[in-house]
């Protein structure tokens, strides 16, 4: 359960960019510093810990997610009421594109219960490194022109519901774990990562930024390099 | 299964069939690549199943038509059982028989069985990069092909497949937003 007013909801993408980079640390200073709980929901641990501890593959990294929820670094939310909401979302989300006569289920359960989380506490933002969730709260005109692209047929769309999930969603604001490694490095917690060649600092930050790229949170080459362009320009 | 599902996964029966008996092995690929259409619309069992069959299948010939190998024939053979059997619509003997493929290479090949696993491992995840390509989250095309996030987003993050849509916010004002968030001035 959240103890402070204030919080950030996690969903299980921007945790996987963090622990396959060995960053997940950052998270403990972050939460200091912002002075609120980091949350994750029951299905959101699910994917982040209990699938892959009983696997060979990921294990550790599951195991180093579970350590920082021993140290309530993130915080497991009781779901209650907030499991309906998510029920609500998932049911408007897979319920808005429609081809051959089939809704397509785009989004999982995961992602709308910490989407409902993130409603349900007023969250300060959720942490989503997922390119569909975000371009469905944010710009989903796009996404049905990139769909309809991808799968060269016609998708017809379900305003209502399409309505609907944006306003139960309204007012939410998402961010990716490039940000928050950006705000690591602003912060000065990476400085210990800064090596001994020219440009030290943006080669730290580029290569931050790369790490998670690599690691599947949805940033393009391009953002990239604006971040360090306009990083170079404050500095 | 739907019809038009049963209808594309006899399609692509076909070509696959086809593409056996003339070794045109490298176009083995295009197919399965086609079928992902209807796995990203149905998400079915059946769609999910065919595509990563036909590119394990690209896979192991890949490998095997070095030598001189009887596993072009078994495969076909299945193939054709198997597709004789969804044109009938008995799906029931269809999955079967599709279920049986891998484990009669293994049994004519011991040292594919090793290989095998691999393939469908990597065949899983390709095809789920594939589901996000087509603008399935991530989270949901690694619940559909029963395969880990860690693993889908290891691999997407290698592909350029995540610049393919622009971010809407924009990056600058994500960052303010952000830098508000910890007080970062």
């Amino acid at each position: 359960m959240p103890k402070n007013t204030k919080c950030i909801v996690f969903d299980s993408g921007p945790i996987i960019s963090l622990v396959m980079n060995n960053l997940l640390w950052i998270l403990e200073d972050l939460e200091r510093i912002y002075d609120g709980d980091f949350i994750i929901t029951p299905a959101v641990k699910k994917e982040l810990v209990d699938k892959p501890i009983a696997t060979k593959k990921f294990k550790f990294e599951a195991l180093q997610v579970l350590s920082y929820m021993k140290k309530d670094v993130l915080r497991l939310t009781d779901m209650g009421r907030i499991r309906d909401d998510a029920l609500k979302l998932l049911e408007c989300a897979n319920h808005i594109f429609k081809a051959k006569g089939n809704w397509i289920r785009i989004v999982s359960f995961a992602e709308m219960e910490a989407i409902a989380c993130g409603i349900h506490h007023a969250a300060d933002a959720v942490v989503v490194d997922e390119r569909t969730t975000r371009m469905l709260l944010e710009d989903s005109k796009n996404l049905l022109e990139y769909m309809e692209n991808k799968l060269h047929t016609t998708i017809q769309v379900d305003r209502k519901n399409l309505l609907q999930f944006k306003k139960m969603a309204r007012g939410l604001r998402l961010i990716r774990s490039t940000e928050l490694v950006l705000i690591a490095y602003e912060l000065g917690l990476l400085d210990a990562y800064l090596p001994d060649i020219p440009e030290s600092k943006k080669q730290l930050l580029q290569a931050a930024l790369w790490g998670v790229k690599l690691n599947g949170c949805a940033v393009s080459q391009e953002e990239i390099d604006t971040i360090i362009m306009e990083e170079l320009k404050r500095r | 299964m739907e019809r038009e599902v049963r209808e594309d996964v006899i399609k692509s029966l076909d070509e696959a069939i086809t593409l056996l008996a003339n070794e045109d092995f490298v176009r083995l690929k295009d197919v399965s690549d086609h079928t992902i259409h209807n796995a990203s619309i149905f998400q079915d069992q059946d769609s999910i199943s065919i595509a990563v069959i036909i590119f394990a299948i690209f896979k192991i010939m890949e490998r095997c038509r070095r030598e001189k190998s009887t596993i072009c024939s078994t495969i076909h053979l299945v193939l054709t059982k198997a597709r004789d059997e969804l044109a009938c619509g008995r799906e029931k003997q269809y999955r079967e028989i599709i279920k049986s493929l891998f484990s009669l290479i293994s049994k004519e090949d011991e040292r594919l069985r090793l290989f095998i696993e691999h393939v469908i491992d990597q065949a899983q995840i390709k095809k789920g990069s594939k589901l996000y390509e087509h603008g399935i989250s991530i989270a949901q095309a690694a619940e559909v092909l029963s395969i880990s996030q860690y693993e889908l987003m290891n691999y997407i993050g290698k592909t350029r497949l995540p610049e393919r849509l622009d971010d809407p916010t924009g990056i600058i004002a994500r960052l303010e937003f952000a830098r508000r968030i910890f007080n970062v001035s």
